[in-house]
């Protein structure tokens, strides 16, 4: 253990003498997020909105408006019977809106009073929860006609905020997602390091040494995991300080992740390493590698905004999970229980990620 | 594989008793290895090196700084000791490389080509270097392709070819295994005739002129060159040129390998 842990702290010390391991792993992101996120703010464009719809009693009129909701293309309706859970949805974060056609609905309108449908929401910023307000108030004013003319329209629509507040703050989404595309660059300086040291051949003369593989290969990896959890330490602290991300929401939990994933990433590192045979040949495969599962993962826009089936896939990447328990954190502001189920995930990943990447990885070249 | 960085398919070496392939680790402990490549951290310096790989030999801190300082002497890098690595010269980095297998003060260490590739003073220090070693009882295990280090620096050489042992032993019971001799060479000014007069010398066992040399094959050259000078005075030669070649480890090597290339 003692061996290994010297291993690592040897290898931090290499990369703290490298100026370019922190133009890479800090500068770079930090670049990035700052551009990306004020470029791209918090904008939504020509999105599919999941809105659970409650109808309440029965009648012609609140079929007919449920009928309405459902021929809007940008809108997937999903019929609710039980308005609470509609409600929790929205405030699990899970939908950004709700829409209640109360009891009685139908009767009000047909007989010419007033009637309201009841639209819960937890963030009026967000473009989604705008675009379901112009909808139904479309709808309602549509329907308000239908009767005699009235001065004031009879139809309304009512919105009602639920008491959580839900960030806007657009750096929430772009620090986590570039956090997390950066850490798996620092995995790749890992994989590098082992593949330099193999080249060099000081990982050929430790193994001529009384040090066990089990030290050499772990102290590798703990010293790539100790790197890319500095590196995230410091891209959120930036993230935090320069933009106030909502790390405070639980900052365990953030940290959570943070473990997480690099445990996961460095398996996944495992792995590549036993594969790639030489420096060279690693940004070559890496970096599509890691762009690749970033976009998929949602780290550079919102996993809502992908397809269902892609959703599906980010649920085989570190960086959907990732990303899953980071946003539960900072942009659905859920407390620490939030994150547990990913890094459950997480754990489980890495842990067949290593058991794979030791299988694969090759101490000698011979 | 006597480094234990390979396991050998069959057969093992034993060394202090300790034997390569059931004790592998036992054996890393007491051994000492300087590779043909330098395998170094160049970002770091001679010290943390040292340091370094003195921590995985499990060496006491007290033990790291006192080697550490021992060893930057022993191979000139103490101004240099702070300086990363990668600002050295070839022949530093060769020493530093060979000072790094020595932390743990082995009383066997093998230097694989130590030489290759550095200027001939960096040569010179590193031969003195293992001479020093020598002195203090370390064995060196010496791998090279320079005949001449072998034969003026080891005890005892070993052939390889195409990867086995093709000889092994002092350089006289080489010398008596492939059975050299002496050879005198004369350069006349004009070809010589009759080369009778030098066959008839006692001692000589053949006489060849090719190229406008003359070659005498003698198991010793030095108690014939006043024989061979009285030939030469007697029939007037006129010789421009007369060495005496006394076969080394190239004529023993070539002579077991042949002189096709090796890939």
């Amino acid at each position: 253990m003692k061996k290994l842990l010297q291993i690592a702290g040897k290898d931090l010390l290499v990369n703290a003498k490298d100026k370019f391991t922190y133009l890479y792993m800090l500068a770079t992101p930090i670049i990035l997020i700052t551009i990306l996120g004020l470029a791209l703010g918090s904008g939504v464009d020509e999105v599919t909105v999941d809105l659970p719809v409650v109808v309440q009693g029965s009648g012609a009129v609140s079929n007919q408006f449920l009928e309405a909701l459902e021929s809007i293309d940008s809108i997937k309706v999903e019929k609710t019977g039980n308005a609470e859970d509609a409600k929790q949805k929205v405030k699990d974060g899970d939908r950004v809106a709700a829409v209640v056609i109360p009891e009685g609905f139908s009767d009000a309108v047909i007989s010419g009073k007033e009637a309201d449908v009841e639209v819960y929401y937890e963030n009026e910023t967000d473009a989604r929860v705008t675009l379901i307000k112009e909808v139904v108030s479309g709808i309602c004013e549509e329907f308000s006609n239908r009767g005699k003319p009235a001065a004031e329209p009879l139809v309304k629509t009512k919105m009602k905020k639920i008491s959580r507040t839900f960030s806007n703050n657009s750096f929430n989404q772009y620090v986590g997602g570039y956090a997390i595309t950066f850490m798996l660059f620092g995995v790749m300086i890992g994989i590098l390091s082992i593949l330099e040291e193999k080249e060099k051949g000081t990982f050929a003369r430790l193994q001529t040494m009384p040090v066990s593989r089990t030290a050499l290969l772990g102290g590798k990896e703990l010293g790539n995991f100790c790197l890319i959890v500095m590196q995230a330490v410091v891209l959120f602290a930036f993230g935090y300080i320069a933009f106030r991300i909502d790390v405070t929401n639980s900052i365990p939990g953030v940290a959570l992740i943070i473990l997480a994933v690099s445990f996961a990433s460095c398996g996944l590192g495992l792995i590549a390493a036993g594969f790639i045979k030489k420096s060279t040949q690693a940004p070559g495969i890496l970096v599509p590698l890691i762009l690749g599962m970033s976009a998929l993962g949602g780290c550079w826009w919102p996993l809502w905004i992908e397809p269902p089936w892609l959703q599906a896939v980010a649920k085989a990447t570190v960086t959907g999970w990732g990303m899953e328990g980071l946003n539960n954190i900072l942009v659905y502001n859920k407390g620490f229980n939030s994150v547990l189920v990913p890094c459950l995930a997480l754990l489980i990943y890495g842990l067949i990620c290593f058991a794979i990447g030791i299988k694969v990885f090759k101490f000698t070249d011979a | 594989m006597i480094s234990t960085y390979l396991k050998p398919d069959s057969g093992d070496a034993v060394i202090n008793g300790k034997s390569v392939v059931g004790e592998p680790f036992e054996v890393k402990k007491i051994i000492g290895v300087s590779p043909q490549e330098v395998a170094l951290y160049e970002d770091l310096s001679a010290e943390q090196n040292l340091a370094f790989f003195g921590r995985m030999h499990g060496l006491s801190r007290g033990d790291i700084i006192r080697r550490t300082g021992e060893l930057l002497e022993f191979t000139g890098l103490t101004e240099k000791r702070k300086k990363p690595v990668s600002t050295y010269s070839g022949g530093m980095k060769k020493r530093l490389n060979m000072a790094c297998g020595l932390i743990n003060n082995p009383g066997f260490l093998m230097l694989d080509e130590p030489t290759a590739g550095v200027d001939p003073q960096a040569r010179e220090y590193i031969y003195d270097m293992i001479v020093n070693l020598k002195k203090t009882g370390t064995t060196i295990l010496y791998t090279t392709h320079y005949m001449e280090e072998a034969q003026n620096l080891c005890d005892r050489i070993g052939i390889i070819d195409l990867g086995e042992i093709i000889a092994e032993g002092t350089l006289g019971e080489l010398l008596d295994l492939v059975q050299k001799k002496d050879v005198i060479e004369l350069d006349p000014s004009q070809p010589v005739e009759d080369t009778a007069d030098f066959e008839r010398i006692d001692g000589v066992e053949k006489v060849e002129q090719e190229d406008g040399t003359l070659r005498i094959t003698t198991g010793n050259a030095a108690s014939l060159l006043g024989k061979i000078s009285g030939v030469i005075r007697k029939n007037s030669y006129t010789i421009k040129k007369m060495r005496v070649r006394t076969p080394d480890l190239e004529d023993i090597f070539i002579s077991l390998t042949g002189r096709k290339l090796r890939e």
